[in-house]
């Protein structure tokens, strides 16, 4: 029904999205991580060590984003407590721990990457994964959790004295984000069919924050869309050749001016 | 044994003496007033007494047993709600979201949806604007909101910390009419005010707090000549 162009596209359309999910949930929590790429390598090795072992694909997604998490839940208890510009900067140093970790990784293959991996992610998985966190985290704020987590993001002082615990409440968020990146990591491993920890670097990371910078962290929609933005529209500008980057470069400059709280600022409706 | 007991309380900020040895207390069922300047130490009373401002001696007991180091989620689970000053409701949120949001500590479950449903016949210029957002309301309205979801933690204890700050007086009036009715509903109030008139009109009992010390403490300060001298303006009422 697709190309081979068109599917590839797509798939990665999709991880992408999920990695904007997984920049988007801690957000809601006021934490912003430039470190998700180091959660989606963990995803990444583990579900690809994982498959090599005739484990069944769903339980090594699974194990991935829940190995994520638990390192994710590590990483941000002493780090939650630190705000702002100082959580960033150690999230950016996790990202890169992770990276220099798996390059000497020998079982993992270290520097020269884990190749052979079976392909084992289709498009419907991808589309069904992204369909299933994009549900969860449009209805989280109709849930006692979710109103918690954006209360902490806009008054911790008032959120502890409702009786909301904001350390219990920001791990979750974190470990959250950290668990999305692991299943995006996972998805990818098993469609690039090679992996090495160059993939999983800064650049990664600060993609999938531009990815919620662009559209919007008011609501889901707004990571979807600025994933789109980002990984459609260098396909679609490809006819302006070597100018291609600079256009890009150039609307997300126009963005920043326009658009300061992303494309899509609204917030999603709330029905209890 | 009072409801809440604060002896000896003394907190500092670096090298700010902001309470010094104060002792305040409240029984049950009890609507007492801080009155003070500003900066006097008003509101450093409040947030230590809810775990909020760093504690260097004395005691806080509440319902009998010491407070002092209690983390403050869990002083709000034991029934202990604070209206920080002038913080308004969560603007991002809606109405609805902010009363449910009250609840936190509690179970969603028939008592709860009725303290709900009570809140919004006590407060009925919330009725229509549940799924707004609370920051589009007016300043009256969302001093209202703030209110009605710190009840809707049933708390035993509430603080309120300046309700009237930036109001209007005809809103403030409302507000305090709002407070005194809340006497049917067995809670200890604690009202933190610059606006004194008002506060010690309603007041059971009233303290007067300066430079982080408490200097006079009484039933009828609105009488009280140092008082209306200190705070209003002379004029007597």
């Amino acid at each position: 029904m697709f190309n081979s162009y068109t599917e590839s596209l797509a798939v990665f359309f999709g991880i992408n999205v999920l990695m904007a999910f997984s920049v988007y949930l801690p957000s809601s929590a006021g934490l912003i991580s430039l470190g998700q790429g180091g959660f989606m390598a963990i995803g990444a090795y583990t579900s690809a060590l994982l498959t090599a072992k005739d484990v069944p694909f769903a339980l090594a997604l699974a194990a991935g984003a829940a190995v994520a998490a638990l390192i994710g839940v590590l990483v941000a208890a002493p780090a939650v407590r630190i705000r702002g510009i100082y959580l960033i900067i150690a999230t950016l140093g996790f990202g890169e721990i992770v990276r220099i970790l798996f390059i000497n990784l020998e079982f993992a293959g270290g520097a020269s990457g884990l190749s052979g991996i079976r392909p084992l992610t289709t498009l419907w998985y991808v589309v069904g994964v992204c369909f299933f966190v994009g549900l969860c985290l449009w209805r989280l704020r109709t849930l006692t959790l979710g109103r918690a987590i954006l209360a902490v993001h806009e008054d911790e002082t008032a959120a502890e004295a409702m009786g909301i615990k904001l350390l219990q409440t920001k791990l979750i968020a974190f470990g959250g984000g950290a668990a999305i990146a692991g299943l995006a990591g996972g998805l990818f491993a098993h469609y690039a069919l090679f992996i090495d920890p160059e993939q999983f670097g800064f650049s990664r990371s600060a993609e999938a924050f531009l990815f919620v910078v662009l559209g919007g962290s008011g609501n889901p929609l707004g990571p979807v869309i600025g994933a789109a933005v980002v990984t459609l529209l260098p396909e679609v500008l490809r006819f302006l050749q070597d100018w291609r980057m600079s256009f890009f470069a150039v609307l997300l400059i126009g963005c920043a001016i326009w658009r300061p709280g992303g494309l899509v600022a609204a917030r999603p409706p709330s029905r209890l | 044994m009072a409801f809440l007991t604060i002896s000896d309380l003394s907190v500092t900020f670096g090298n700010v003496r902001a309470l010094d040895k104060v002792s305040f207390s409240i029984e049950r069922n009890e609507i007492v007033t801080i009155v003070g300047a500003n900066g006097a130490g008003k509101s450093t009373l409040m947030r230590a007494v809810m775990g909020l401002a760093p504690v260097l001696g004395g005691t806080i007991e509440f319902d009998g047993r010491s407070i002092r180091r209690t983390s403050t989620h869990a002083i709000a689970r034991k029934g202990i709600a604070l209206v920080p000053e002038g913080r308004g409701p969560l603007r991002q949120l809606t109405v609805r979201e902010n009363l449910r949001l009250g609840a936190f500590a509690r179970r969603w479950n028939a008592d709860a949806r009725r303290d709900f449903d009570e809140a919004l016949d006590r407060f009925p210029a919330l009725k229509p604007r549940l799924t707004q957002m609370a920051g589009t309301l007016s300043g009256g309205e969302q001093q209202m909101l703030v209110i009605a979801r710190a009840m809707m933690a049933r708390p035993k204890l509430l603080l309120l910390d300046e309700p009237s700050l930036g109001l209007a007086p005809l809103i403030v009036a409302r507000v305090f009419e709002t407070i005194a009715s809340l006497r049917a509903m067995d809670v200890s109030v604690v009202i933190v005010e610059q606006n004194a008139h008002a506060a010690l009109g309603m007041a059971d009992r009233a303290y007067v707090i300066e430079n982080g010390r408490i200097v006079l403490e009484g039933t009828d300060l609105l009488g009280d000549p140092r008082v209306q001298e200190a705070f209003l303006g002379g004029i007597v009422s």
